[in-house]
């Protein structure tokens, strides 16, 4: 057996290892295909796999808030007054979360109250808001949204993104943790936020408070070995129970055997664990945001000027703006709403032809509403509600940019459309079409331009007669001077072409029966004029020819 | 008012014959479908604006041209002045869009930046029409019968 070993140099000292163990002769025939690893007993933390997959298949961004509790909360801003959030009712009231100033004073989360009013007895004590929380938690993850579609909620205070597939976007993994809890922080949230391939570890080294970022899964053992375990979350008797072991990091918990942990501490923790060093799968619920934008903005003073009133509502778009862009859509509808003091409160409503999600297009829209509008009184609040968010077909932008501002068909007709509507009133800008008939006024239709902008309006033949029309039309056929049975316009007509007789309509009440002349006025204007064939058989002008 | 004639109306149709939109802004009378149709023009891309005072002809004249999003836009305005008209010609110029204001003809001997200036009156058999600026080109006088071909460029 020794001599085969050796007649085989290639091996490994382990290959050799294992081959000095077997027991018979005949295995020395398997020698040189693959060894298993040999089956030591192991700890819980010694994934099997992960010598194979080198790369995460997922990254997991998780964002923990330590002072979500006080953040939640409306604080007046003296950093003098120790502040703390009580949990808990009658003699169970303990500190949930306290400030600087308090935790100066030797206040901890977890005291007792009357602990914790010994060390400070200037604390103010609040009771603790979940449903602020909660509130405060799912704006941040509306926000959180931005970087990511995969958003996922760990209440009571913690975000979970998973990031993978944006990390190209916003320039690498550190940048990325950089900018969330920067941000995050200029909105007066304290946070620590960590990366690393399972969500579960992620929001275990958020929670211990470590900015960590690890790409690598081998790397991920080593940086939870360290990790107390007072900071995973776990219940209090286990927790007692493995300090009594004298197991202090989840380090100390990896090295203890399978078997032995799920018998002593059950399978839940033992499947934590396992998510935590990505040997199982842990599957996250995504978080479903709203679907509305609702703002209310109370200005400092009552606004009187229109200009004032553009100021202040910019800010509210661009918000509305940030809030489409996130889920990746689309307004075509918006409500304004302008409280008064006594007046009824002002509605201001905008539509668009396409879903829109450019704040600027929509601040350019609601300019055009407002330079028309008279605010009956001062506002003192405005209102800004959103209609359903549609999908947004986002156009690629064009690398080199042509000179002229629109090389592209009918790109801008919509937009263009909604302009002009949103100055002069939804009435004001049409489309025509064809109607199979033959009296003039009924032949043509005005339609409104969303659909023809979406080329939804089919081509019509030609259904009229071929013979000549007008290009221009009266709304109402105006009466004409009859002297001596001729008519007459800025002088006598003389008739040129007729009588074309059209008499039809007898089924909708507004039958017609003319006879239709082309006239020619003193000025050389070729004009439609027709003869009514009833009485009193006046003579009409109805349109004028180019 | 001078009204765009037919003649000028196979212009119209010969710049938009294509994907892109003709816009009206306040026309003095409505512009007939069936007409429009025989004249060659895409119903489906006629873009009507009505009732509106001559500033905002003005306006909406500017943000036609200047989106691109139309081949011509005729805009129906009693008067413009000086610095109307050069936004309006910076506008078209932006967009790529031609643009024809149609005034009063008291309106002849103030001086515009357009590129080609026409009066338009109505004669005896037919229009007569007067091109008296054009930028690189020829001034003159001409008259065309109702069938003849248009000159408004």
């Amino acid at each position: 057996m020794f001599a085969c070993a050796a007649a085989c140099p290639s091996l490994t000292p382990n290959h050799r290892c294992a081959f000095m163990m077997m027991k018979t002769p005949a295995a020395t025939l398997d020698l040189f295909a693959p060894l298993p690893v040999p089956p030591a007993p192991r700890g819980i933390g010694v994934a099997p796999g992960t010598r194979h997959k080198p790369t995460a298949r997922q990254l997991w961004l998780a964002v923990h808030f330590p002072q979500l509790a006080l953040e939640a909360l409306e604080r007046d801003t003296d950093a003098r007054q120790p502040h703390a959030v009580i949990d808990g009712s009658g003699s169970a009231q303990r500190v949930a979360a306290c400030d600087r100033a308090a935790a100066r004073a030797g206040v901890r989360p977890g005291m007792a109250l009357n602990a914790a009013l010994a060390l400070a007895p200037r604390l103010a004590a609040r009771a603790r808001q979940m449903r602020a929380e909660e509130r405060l938690l799912e704006r941040c993850a509306a926000w959180a949204a931005q970087f990511t579609p995969c958003v996922s909620l760990e209440p009571p205070d913690a975000l979970l993104l998973e990031v993978k597939g944006s990390l190209g976007l916003f320039d690498g993994a550190a940048r990325l943790c950089e900018r969330i809890s920067a941000e995050l922080g200029h909105r007066g949230l304290q946070v620590a936020v960590t990366l690393t391939p399972t969500p579960r570890a992620s929001l275990w080294l958020a929670r211990a408070g470590r900015n960590t970022v690890i790409i690598e899964p081998a790397a991920l053992i080593g940086a939870l070995a360290t990790l107390p375990i007072g900071a995973l979350g776990w219940p209090q008797e286990s927790l007692a129970l493995l300090t009594a072991m004298g197991l202090g990091t989840v380090g100390d918990c990896l090295r203890l055997p399978r078997d032995g942990w799920a018998r002593r501490f059950g399978v839940d923790l033992l499947e934590e664990l396992d998510r935590a060093t990505g040997r199982a799968p842990e599957v996250r619920r995504s978080y479903r945001r709203a679907q509305r934008f609702h703002a209310r903005f109370e200005p400092m003073a009552e606004i009187s000027e229109i200009e004032q009133l553009a100021a202040v509502l910019e800010p509210l778009l661009a918000a509305l703006g940030r809030f489409l862009r996130s889920r990746q859509g689309g307004i075509t509808s918006l409500m304004l709403g302008f409280r008064h003091r006594a007046a009824a409160e002002s509605i201001l409503r905008v539509g668009l032809a396409a879903p829109s999600a450019d704040a600027r297009h929509l601040m350019a829209l609601v300019r055009a509403r407002l330079d028309r509008y008279t605010l009956p009184e001062p506002v003192t609040q405005i209102r800004l509600r959103s209609g359903p968010v549609l999908p947004l077909d986002f156009e690629s932008g064009s690398v080199f940019r042509s000179r002229r501002a629109a090389p592209d068909a009918a790109g801008g007709v919509p937009r263009l459309v909604e302009r002009l509507r949103a100055r002069f009133g939804e009435d004001a800008v049409f489309g025509v079409c064809l109607v199979p008939e033959h009296r003039p006024e009924v032949a043509w239709r005005a339609v409104p331009l969303d659909a023809a902008a979406e080329g939804g309006r089919g081509r019509r033949e030609s259904a009229g007669p071929s013979v000549a029309r007008p290009l221009w039309m009266l709304t109402q056929p105006a009466p004409l001077k009859v002297v001596d049975g001729a008519p007459r316009y800025r002088g006598p007509l003389s008739l040129e072409t007729g009588p074309e007789r059209i008499e039809t309509g007898w089924w909708d009440g507004r039958d017609v029966a003319r006879d239709y002349y082309v006239a020619r006025d003193a000025r050389g204007a070729r004009l439609w004029i027709y003869r009514d064939r009833r009485p009193p058989r006046g003579w009409f002008w109805h349109g004028i020819f180019g | 008012m001078p009204l765009l004639r037919g003649s000028s109306l196979d212009a119209v149709a010969a710049a938009g014959n294509g994907t892109r939109w003709i816009a009206w802004l306040a026309p003095p009378f409505l512009p007939y479908a069936p007409a429009l149709q025989a004249a060659g023009l895409v119903l489906e891309r006629q873009l009507i604006v009505r009732t509106l005072q001559t500033k905002e002809v003005w306006w909406a004249m500017e943000q036609v041209l200047r989106s691109g999003a139309c081949r011509a836009v005729l805009g129906w305005a009693g008067e413009a002045r000086g610095h109307v008209l050069r936004r309006l010609k910076l506008a078209a110029e932006q967009g790529g869009s031609v643009g024809l204001l149609f005034r009063s003809t008291r309106y002849r001997s103030q001086a515009s930046p357009a590129n080609v200036r026409v009066t338009l009156q109505g004669a005896e058999a037919g229009l007569e029409v007067e091109i008296f600026k054009a930028q690189g080109g020829c001034t003159g006088r001409t008259r065309v019968s109702a069938s003849g071909l248009g000159v408004i460029g």
